[in-house]
Parts: structure tokens; sequence; C-alpha cells
């Protein structure tokens, strides 16, 4: 059979290590934050994902290690480790498997996933998490800046819809939503979750919408009720508007003009 | 993601030097469209015609070296899975003893066509079989622009910038011939910015040529035909313009101003790490001989036929080099990749140069609709590979877009043969039925001129039975004339049968009416007959005795209707059998039906009124 | 009582809604009018074969049992189950897959004239349903093999069972790309394969 002899962008395996990657800094903050338990924290919450992807790909009778090496599940699970700092290791591993479980594996696997599993793990976490007052984490916020910015110029960040978000935060500044370029889980969500493909439109044009969309819902959302916390609600306003990327790509998509 | 920036950079061939491979222990050629002229053990010299082209698609095949003739058959071909394909191999017996073939000395007095022709007969290839496609010249419409495509159409490529470094003085020397010869109001040599030595090369010969050098400065599928035509045509150009390889040119004046066929070509043999070696091989070296010349083993390594991007595995080291065979990768082999889902990512639509929807057009693909494949513009890929390149999920876009593009190809084929078909099958069922129509107006007719005949005997003994027997005449006449307005009424939708289904349900309604029509001429004719035995009752024994007399005559009436048939068989035999497009045979055969049964009816008719 | 009314109004907005889909729908598909007549498009899509392994005479007649709905879809083996998928799709119905009293299905063939026995008795002429053959009486007959479709029917008048089916041929012409399959694998260079 033929094979495409060269070729001229990563793989998907090597992608998502390189998103690893770009989290580097970030983890070696949280870990200088919060100590060792953050290091048992990230280990579990790998493990129960390994564990579910695994589970999940047997039971949709995939190759199990072909499907691991992609390093998917590794991601999700650092990510929620990331955006859970504070969760207690059981509700991280529990969440971080139900995510795979049920919002990748259930769809049929990664590339169908409609709904991003970090969101959805977010929101499975948000009842039991400890309430307080958010508090604006500077250093890991630029750390995961740092990292978007070098996977932007490896060329493996999809920018649309990132930029579409900071483009609204940005302009609310005077409605106050200065304090949400403080939270890490906006850079988290909007780095790493946001550029996903999957859960997104497919075209430029759709992307911007999207993250538009995405930053006016959440702006709205957390000036106008209590909601303290940014990642959550952003979190529930991706995971809605992912509902309706299928039809941002009807709008978007056309075959193109015939020649 | 833009193309320019992924894209391997590309490098002239500028410092390393033109290899040639030393002559391999065996020739394997392939006699694809030509059939061959040598025999097995047969001593073949240089440049000896081994196989004409039989075909409008094929060129000749010559020999590029002096040997014998091994053998004559199957030998697997360059693509993967492909069946085997008639090929000759040949053994050097290391003499190179060369048949010295005549230059074309008066050249510029070719016409197009006449050029065309000779170059497929000196084996010099272009795009899709000979360099100048024969119905093309046939038809010596005015060239607008004539393109000599010189772009690396790959990466890694080099071989077109290794000739013109080379050889820039013989290319030159080739445009002004066929721009000597095919006249076009504007030639062109298209090259690409990278390529700069060969640029360097051309620059000083370029100045007081008939030709403009064209600097390209678009990436990767630059070089395809159709992507050189939008860049270099001007819209009233575009409609009447022609694009060869420069390979090609450069043979074609070999061949026509020196008598050289086209036996070797310039192949790159490249690793992908900026290691490449350009050699010129005799058409038909194996594979593992020029790897050999790079320094390479085909043992350790993958080899991929055509190109990084478009190229295809080759199953077999010993497949000889053909005309098209410009780049050989050869590539460390690599473990086995599994693909992965769609992740939905983008990056093949927003790289493919034709502004297509890869996902979506696999998405269909993968899933045989080809429909909706072509609905998602199928049509316009240009088969570049850049999208399975770049998929992160290592999708075979490529091999998925060009099965389904041979499906198309297929299904409209098959498409063709069933309407085909079914206007042959829908033909002969209206011939059935008017065969069964004449047949019973023939029976009509006869019955009424017999009657005719009887009522005219029966009239001519007994004058006084005269008034009733010339209204038998009349009546008999009449019933005659109206089964021939029957006929001709039905002939006349044969003369276009079975168009479309309106014409004929027409001709159906027709071929009814007319059976009505015949069907009351019948009742006529029985009538006249009836009252012409009634008036004949009384001279029995004479009307017995002239019977016998009448016969001739419908004999030969027979014979003038048998005669029709047979010509109409005739012709339809000839019809069908004459020309490969059958869709017209039909009506041809028709027509020609036609005619010869209206001459019969007019022969017959001459002869009623000589009766008479 | 209100919750009479509230299931008299929800059931009335469901009809309306009905309605309104049934005739959006109705506006939708293109006007029957000015397409050619169901049997005519049937026919459009059937292989021409002329064979009669569905039952009928000719795919006509079977296009035309079709649109009166008095056959089922899956009887014509030469069209195969793209040609099942295709006339389920042309009638709205489902695909089905092939009736199990059908002719198995079999690759394309041409019927061969051995010329050496033929005694050119014309009854395979009479028998050829696309006039495929020829040849006159007392004389060798041929097949035209580009005209031929493989219907078989000339093999059982033949007094001399001097037709035989051949498989169309294959050149290397009509070579295609393998399907591509999903696990991609590294060339081994000198295995002929
Ligand atoms: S192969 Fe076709 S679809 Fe893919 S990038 Fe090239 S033109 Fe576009
Ligand atoms: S590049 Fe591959 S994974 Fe990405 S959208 Fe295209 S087909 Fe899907
Ligand atoms: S079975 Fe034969 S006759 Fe019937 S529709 Fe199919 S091809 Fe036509
Ligand atoms: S030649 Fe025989 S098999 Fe071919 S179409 Fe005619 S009857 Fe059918």
């Amino acid at each position: 059979m033929n094979t495409p002899v060269i070729r001229l962008a990563p793989t998907l395996a090597s992608r998502n290590r390189q998103q690893l990657l770009a989290l580097l800094p970030a983890i070696a903050i949280q870990l200088w934050q919060w100590g060792p338990p953050a290091l048992l924290a990230l280990a579990s919450a790998s493990a129960s994902a390994l564990l579910a992807d695994s589970l999940g790909l047997a039971w949709r009778r995939q190759a199990i290690w072909p499907g691991l090496r992609q390093g998917e599940a590794l991601l999700t699970a650092v990510l929620l480790s990331l955006l859970l700092p504070d969760a207690a290791v059981p509700l991280l591993c529990l969440c971080t498997g139900g995510a795979i479980l049920l919002l990748r594996q259930l769809f049929g696997g990664s590339g169908s996933s409609l709904f991003h599993p970090v969101a959805g793990g977010l929101l499975l976490a948000a009842p039991w998490l400890p309430a307080g007052l958010p508090h604006a984490d500077i250093p890991l916020s630029l750390a995961l800046l740092a990292g978007g910015l070098w996977l932007l110029w490896r060329g493996l960040l999809r920018w649309q819809a990132p930029l579409g978000l900071l483009l609204v935060v940005l302009i609310a500044l005077p409605v106050g939503s200065g304090w949400l370029l403080g939270q890490s889980a906006l850079w988290l969500l909007a780095g790493w979750v946001m550029s996903d493909g999957s859960a997104t439109p497919i075209t430029p044009r759709g992307r911007l919408v999207y993250g538009q969309a995405a930053g006016m819902l959440c702006i709205s959302f957390v000036t106008l009720t209590t909601q303290p916390d940014a990642g959550v609600t952003l979190a529930a306003c991706l995971l809605l508007l992912s509902a309706s990327a299928p039809l941002l790509d009807r709008l978007t998509l056309s075959p193109g003009p015939r020649t | 993601m833009s193309r320019p920036s992924i894209l391997p950079a590309h490098t002239d061939p500028g410092s390393q030097p033109l290899l040639t491979t030393p002559l391999p222990a065996q020739l394997r050629l392939w006699l694809q469209g030509a059939s061959c002229c040598v025999e097995v053990g047969q001593r073949v010299l240089k440049h000896q015609l081994l196989a004409e082209a039989d075909s409008e698609f094929g060129v000749a095949v010559h020999a590029p070296t002096s040997g014998h003739i091994r053998a004559i058959g199957p030998l697997p071909q360059a693509l993967p899975d492909a069946p085997l394909l008639d090929g000759l191999q040949l053994q050097p017996d290391g003499l190179d003893e060369a048949l010295s073939l005549p230059a074309e000395s008066n050249w510029p007095a070719l016409s197009a066509l006449a050029l065309a022709m000779r170059l497929q007969d000196m084996g010099v290839m272009g795009q899709h079989g000979p360099l100048l496609p024969l119905a093309w010249a046939a038809k010596a419409s005015p060239l607008a622009l004539l393109i000599i495509n010189a772009v690396e159409n790959e990466p890694f490529l080099q071989a077109d910038s290794m000739l013109l470094c080379e050889q820039a003085a013989a290319v030159a020397e080739a445009m002004a011939m066929l721009g000597r010869i095919l006249q076009p109001a504007r030639l062109v040599l298209a090259i690409q910015q990278e390529q700069g030595a060969a640029i360097n090369a051309l620059r000083s010969l370029a100045a007081d040529q008939c030709w403009q050098l064209e600097v390209i400065q678009a990436p990767y599928p630059a070089g395809d035909e159709a992507q050189l035509l939008r860049a270099l045509a001007r819209p009233e150009e575009s409609g009447n313009s022609l694009c060869l390889p420069v390979a090609g040119v450069h043979a074609a004046g070999r061949a026509i101003l020196h008598g050289e066929p086209c036996i070797s070509r310039i192949v790159t043999v490249s690793t992908a790490l900026k290691q490449s070696h350009n050699m010129r091989a005799l058409l038909g070296s194996p594979v593992a001989d020029l790897l050999t010349c790079a320094g390479l083993s085909s043992q350790q390594h993958a080899l991929v036929h055509g190109g990084g991007l478009r190229g295809f595995a080759l199953p077999d080291a010993t497949i000889g080099i053909h005309q098209h065979s410009h780049c050989l990768l050869v590539r460390p082999r690599q473990p086995a990749l599994t693909a992965q889902p769609c992740i939905r990512c983008g990056d093949c639509a927003s790289i493919c140069p034709s502004q297509l929807q890869p996902q979506e057009l696999y998405w269909h693909c993968s899933r045989q609709e080809l429909a909706q494949a072509q609905h998602w513009r199928l049509a316009d890929c240009s088969q570049c590979g850049l999208c399975s390149a770049v998929c992160p999920s290592q999708l075979p876009l490529l091999d998925s877009f060009r099965l389904a593009s041979q499906q198309l190809l297929l299904a409209e084929q098959q498409q063709c043969a069933a309407d085909a078909a079914r206007q042959r099958h829908r033909f002969r069922q209206f011939r059935l039925e008017r065969d069964k129509q004449e047949k019973a107006q023939r029976l009509a007719e006869r019955a009424a001129q017999q009657a005719a005949k009887l009522a005219q005997q029966a009239a001519e003994p007994t004058s006084h039975a005269e008034p009733t027997a010339t209204a038998a005449d009349k009546q008999a006449a009449i019933a005659a004339a109206m089964a021939r307005a029957a006929e001709r009424q039905q002939q006349r939708p044969a003369v276009a049968p079975s168009v479309n289904s309106s014409e004929r349900e027409a001709a159906i309604a027709a071929n009814r009416q007319a059976a009505i029509e015949a069907a009351m001429a019948r009742a006529a004719a029985r009538k006249a007959a009836q009252e012409a035995a009634k008036a004949a009752a009384a001279d029995a024994p004479a009307m017995a005795k002239d019977e016998d007399q009448n016969k001739p005559g419908l004999n030969q009436q027979q014979q003038a209707l048998i005669q029709a048939a047979m010509h109409r068989a005739n012709a339809q035999k000839a019809a069908a059998s004459s020309s490969p497009a059958s869709l017209d045979q039909d009506k041809k055969a028709l027509i020609a039906a036609a005619m010869a049964r209206a001459a019969a009816r007019k022969a017959a008719g001459d002869e009623t009124e000589q009766d008479k | 009582m209100t919750l009479v009314l509230r299931l008299l109004l929800l059931l009335l907005a469901i009809w309306l809604l009905g309605k309104v889909l049934r005739s959006s729908a109705q506006k939708l598909r293109p006007a029957t009018s000015t397409l050619p007549p169901l049997a005519e498009r049937i026919d459009a899509i059937l292989p021409q074969t002329q064979c009669g392994q569905c039952g009928h005479a000719g795919c006509l007649p079977y296009a035309q049992a079709l649109a009166r709905g008095e056959d089922s879809i899956n009887r014509c083996p030469p069209g195969g189950e793209d040609g099942i998928r295709k006339l389920a799709a042309l009638l709205h119905t489902d695909y089905l897959p092939f009736a199990a009293d059908a002719p198995p299905q079999k690759p394309k063939a041409v019927a061969l004239i051995d010329e050496a026995t033929c005694i050119g008795c014309t009854l395979c002429i009479q028998a050829c349903p696309v006039d495929a053959i020829l040849g006159s009486a007392k004389q060798m007959h041929t097949v035209l093999a580009d005209e031929c479709t493989g219907c078989e029917l000339c093999l059982a008048p033949c007094p001399v069972d001097c037709i035989s089916m051949r498989p169309a041929t294959s050149q290397p012409a009509d070579w295609r790309w393998g399907y591509p399959v999903i696990a991609i694998k590294a060339v081994k260079p000198g295995s002929s394969s």
C-alpha cells in the first residue's frame, strides 16, 4: 500500500507529547507551590486516566497500546490535576477516569468526543470543590502563557478560539474582567482545551466565533452571578458551546467554489 | 500552517556531478501501448526499434544498448498491487554497438502532426503517452501558449534542474525547434525560484531566443499542469495552451535534430537527508543498480518510486525504471504505524492547495459515498499528497482520494456501457416489432396484388364482365396504395429511432397505426379478392390455368423483398462492425436499411407498373 | 378541566407542527412532474444486462414492476449490492439483502463462440438482447465483446454448445489503487510480495 513517505507535520502522538512538554513549567511551579502532595495527585490522576482509557478501548474492542501511546489520556490527567490543585486525590482520580470514560470513550474515542473531557471533568468535580475566594495565581498563569506561546511558535496551537476568547476578555476590561487574566484556569482552558479539534468547529472562522461566544458567555456569567470560580464557569460555557460546534461547522464549512 | 514553511527546501544539484550508471546486467522494458517487433534470442543494436506504438497513447521502445533479447513476457510494474505487464528483458553484450539513425534533415518543414508521430516513433514520452498528444496535433489549431515545465514538482527532486544545468544549450535548441514547428504565440520556460543554478544556466541563453524564462514563486504543487496554466496563461490563452515536461522536450530535440531515440533519463536518487544523487540511467535499468551507483544498498532501505509526496512503495528492487521514474526515494525502514481517527484538527484543509476540505472528503470516500465525495469537489483534488503528509492521525487521505477518483471513473464507464446496452436493447425490440408489422404488410400487399391480377385475368376473357372487373381492379389498387402509404408512414419514425423515450413511443404509436391500416388494407384486399373471385366464378378453369402465369411476377417481387432484407442485414452488419463508436451504429444501420427498402420498393413498384 | 384543555392544546400544537413539516417537506422535494416517469428513472440505474435473472423479461419490465410496487428491489444480481442501494435511495425504501432465491452474483464475463464448432444456426442471434452477435445463416457467428453484456441468454439455445463465458479481460490499464488499509505498514524491499 502507498505510504505517505515524508511527513511534514508531527503525528498525533508527538503533538500530544509536545503539549505535555509545554505544560512542564506549569507543573514545576505547581510542585513548588503545593509540594509532594501535588506529585501524588499527578501520579494517581495519570494512573486512573490510563486505566480508564484502557478499559474504554477494551470495551470498544480497540487495540489498547496504540491508543494509549497517543498520550491523550495522560494529557487529560495532567490538565485536570493542574486545574484542581486543591481537590482530594480520590475525587481527582474519579473525575479524571469518569470524564475519560464518559466523554471520550462513550462517544467513540478521540476525535469523536464532542465534549472535551477536561472541561467535563472539571464540571464533574465542581460540586465538591472547597468554596473559597479565587486567588490570582500569577506565576502559574505566566508559566502557562509561556507554554502556550511555545506551542504557537511550534505551529501546534490552533489559535483562533483562544484569540477570540482573549479579545473578548480584553474588550470587557471596563466591565471588570481583568481579574480573569490572573486565573490560571483561563489560560489552561484557552491553550489546551479550546484548541482541541473535535470539541470546536473546524474552520478558522467557526473557531473565532466559538472563542468569542465562550468569552461573552463566561464574562456575563461571572459578572451577573455570584459564581466565583472562573475555571468552572468557562468549562461550563465551553461544554455548552461544544454542542453548537456541529451547527457552526454546518454554517461555515462549504465545499468551496468549483473550478 | 503555510506550505512554504513546512516543505523541505529545494536544494540545488550544483555541486553534485551527474553520475552515469554502469551498464546493468539486464534491462527490463515495459511494452505498454506498444507491440513487440523483435524475437527472443535476437541480437539487437543500440537504438534499434524493439516495439512499435500500437495505440494513440503508446510510444515506441528502442534498445538502450546492444545485446540479446532474453525474454518477452509479463513483468511486475512499478505500481502497488498492479498486475504484471508485458515487457521484454534485454541482456546487454557490453559492446554498445549503435545503429546510426538519420537526423531529420528537413525538420522545419514538418507539420505538427508529423512531428507528433515522429516523436511517438522515437519513444519520446510526455505526461500521458506521446510528448505531443496525437489528437491535439491532428486538430492543428494555432497554439497561443506553450509552456515548457521545468518546475521540480516534488521535494528532493533535482532531475530537471540537473538536466538544465548540464544540457542548457540542448534544451534551448529543442525549444527553438518546437517553437519553429508548433508556432506558439508565446513560448515560456517555467522554472521555480529555488532552482538557482538552472536559472543561471538559462539566463545567458534566454537573451536572444524566441522563448522567455518565467520564474515561479509559488510553493510545491506549482509544477502541476493546472497550476502552471493558472499562473502563466492569460485569460485569452487559457483554453489554447499546452504544457510539456522539460525532460521530454530535451529528448524531442535529441530525436528530431540528432536522430537519437529516447533511451535514457535523469533520475534523482535521494535519501531525503539533503543527500541526493542525480544519474543518467538507461531506461529499463533495475532500481537496485541505481542504488548501488549512489552507494546505497537496497537491502537496508525502503524504496519509494516517484517522490516524497506522491510516490509509492516499490515492491521489488529489480523493477526497471521507465520514462516517468524521475525520483527514487530511499528511506530507512520505519516501524509499523497505525492510523488514528480524524481529530478534526483542520490542518489538511488549511494546507490543501485546491482549498478542499480533505477531512470531509475522506469521511465520504472511506464510506464509499461517491456522490457526496463529488459534492465535496473530489474532482478538484490534484492528488498532491500534502494533506496526507500533515495529517497528525496519519490517515491514508491521498490513497482514498486516488481510489475514489478511479471508482468514479469506473462507474462512469459502466454507466456508459449500460446506456449503450439499453439503446441497443430498445432498438432491437423496436426492430422485432417493426419486422412483425412489415411481414404482415407484405402479406397484405401480396394478397392485394394477387387479387388485382386475378381480377384482371378474370376480366380479360369475357368482355361483359368488364365493369365489375375494373371495379375490383380499382379496389385492389386502392388497397395496395393504402398498404404502401401505411408502410411509408411506418418508415417515418425509423429515420430517428429510439433516441429518447418519447420519440420511441411516437414510433410505436405510428407502428400501431400502421398495423391498423395494414389490417384495413388486408380486409379491403380480401374483399376485392372475394369480388374478383365472384366475378371470375364463371370462368374457373381459365383462372386456374392463368395462376401459373402469375407466379413469375410474384416471385420477382418476393425476390426483391428478400434482396432488400439481405441488404438490410448486410448494412446492419457492416455498420455494426465498421466503427468502434457503436452508439450511432443502430441509427446508421437503420438508415441504410430504410434506403435499401426504399430501393426495393421502388423496384417492386416499377415491376407492378410493368405488369399493368 | 385545565388538564384536558392543556392536553387538547398540546395535541393541536402537534397537529399543526406536523402539518407545517409535511408541507415544507413537500415543498423541498423536487417537483415530480418535471422528472421522467418513475419506471424510466429506475431503468436508468439498472445495469441493462437484460439477463432476466430478476424474473422479468429484461431490465425495463423489472423497472416497471418496481415502479408499480409489485416486486422487491433485491432481485438483480448484475446490479450487485450497490444497485440495491441505489434502488433503495431512489424508491425511499430500506436496503434489503439479496433475495434468498435470487441467482448468485458473478463477475462480469463476455460470451465467446467457438468458431470451429459454430454451425451458423442463427439461434444465438435471436436470443441476444443487445444484438451483440454477428453472423448469418450457415455462416460462422461471432460475439462483439464490447457490446456483450454477459447475460448468458445465448448459451441455452445453441444446439452444439459452442458458446462459453469468459471473464471480461483485465487489462493492465484496468489496474486500480487498492483499498487503503488503515494500518500503514513499512515497506520491505527485496521481498517480492
Ligand atoms: S491531495 Fe487533494 S485534498 Fe489533499 S491537499 Fe492535495 S489537493 Fe488537497
Ligand atoms: S489533518 Fe487528518 S486529523 Fe486533521 S482534520 Fe485532516 S484528516 Fe482529520
Ligand atoms: S436481473 Fe438482468 S434483466 Fe433483471 S434488472 Fe438485472 S440486469 Fe436487468
Ligand atoms: S452475446 Fe450472449 S451473453 Fe453476450 S449479450 Fe448477447 S446473448 Fe448475452
